[in-house]
């Protein structure tokens, strides 16, 4: 089998690359919603908490709170395309809200987060050598001037959160390559079983075969796979 | 074998396609590889570069594994060439959205 050599190191890579994952099925979802749990507990007169999971150009990729007030209030700020979370994000630094009527850095925001019965927030970035990939935040149903210590104590907070969901990150990564690699697979032999059809029906070699799919596939404007899809089921005896 | 010339010709096709596309060439070819590709990634990343001469089937595969992939996007703009042994119906135009 020298012929298959290139691609069985290939699949060797990649298969080893990701061997050692995969041993629990916690998601990126349940582990930001151990978080905010967590972060409510800590900074036990809050009203709510949420974390939310920025990709590089800022849009948010997924979310968690502990209350529905809570995911109103961070929506909004996607929204709005202001307030203190995305401020966060963007400047790598914690930012504080003591009262989000009176605060004039994010008009429209505050108003509305004031109308959903948010008075404060503090916000710390989720930081992963140094790029910040999200941030957590805490709200209060009253004006509170945050003290050094409480930020500090959320910079920790949000350090070892930062440790936990980079790893399951990685984790769900993994999984959606191997989800992907087993469905390529899956399509490889579909259109290996549907090449060996045409060659036995039309009496042809497998180039042309493959050439025969292809061009299938382009006239009738389908993907290779549909094409496929198609002679494994008007074949008569298969399976399936 | 095709002549150098359709191979260099493809070559540019596809690299002007492909750069034009939101895909990494792992991305492609892993789509390569599941509609039957042979040639392996690093082999094809030669291709791409003008380093390596690949079949003309592994070529229009290649071609075809990027034209899926925009399609299944939607996306307007270049598709990759194939070689002259894929026949078109001459009806066919713009192939663009699924």
């Amino acid at each position: 089998m020298d012929t298959e050599l290139p691609l069985a190191d290939e699949l060797a890579a990649v298969f080893a690359r990701f061997s050692d994952v995969l041993l629990t099925e916690e998601t990126v979802s349940s582990a930001l919603k151990l978080i905010t749990e967590a972060a409510v507990l800590a900074v036990n007169d809050a009203a709510g908490a949420g974390v939310s999971l920025m990709d590089a150009n800022g849009n948010r990729s997924s979310a968690a709170s502990t209350s529905p007030v809570v995911a109103q209030a961070d929506t909004l700020q996607y929204e709005l395309g202001q307030g203190p979370c995305i401020s966060a994000w963007a400047s790598g630094s914690p930012v504080d809200i003591a009262d989000v009527r009176t605060d004039l850095r994010w008009p429209e925001w505050g108003t509305a987060a004031g109308d959903l019965g948010l008075r404060s927030c503090v916000s710390v970035p989720l930081l992963s050598q140094d790029l910040a990939f999200g941030a957590i935040k805490i709200y209060w149903d009253k004006p509170k001037a945050a003290s050094h210590r409480l930020i500090r104590l959320l910079e920790l907070f949000a350090a070892q959160a930062s440790i936990f969901l980079v790893n399951v990150q990685a984790r769900e990564r993994a999984q959606m390559l191997s989800d992907q690699l087993k469905s390529t697979l899956a399509q490889r032999d579909a259109i290996s079983t549907a090449k060996g059809i045409v060659m036995a029906n039309l009496g042809m070699g497998g180039h042309d075969a493959m050439l025969h799919l292809m061009t299938r596939a382009l006239n009738e404007n389908r993907t290779m796979l549909e094409v496929a899809e198609e002679i494994l089921e008007s074949t008569p005896g298969l399976d399936s | 074998m095709a002549l150098p010339g359709d191979e260099d010709e493809q070559r540019q096709g596809f690299r002007l396609a492909f750069e034009a596309a939101p895909f990494t060439l792992d991305q492609i070819w892993m789509k390569y590889f599941g509609i039957g590709g042979r040639a392996g990634l690093t082999e094809v990343q030669a291709y791409v570069h003008g380093a390596l001469s690949l079949p003309p089937i592994e070529r229009d595969m290649l071609a075809h594994a990027l034209n899926e992939s925009l399609n299944s996007l939607g996306a307007n703009g270049h598709r990759a060439g194939y070689s002259q042994a894929i026949s078109l119906k001459p009806d066919e135009g713009e192939r663009g959205t699924s």
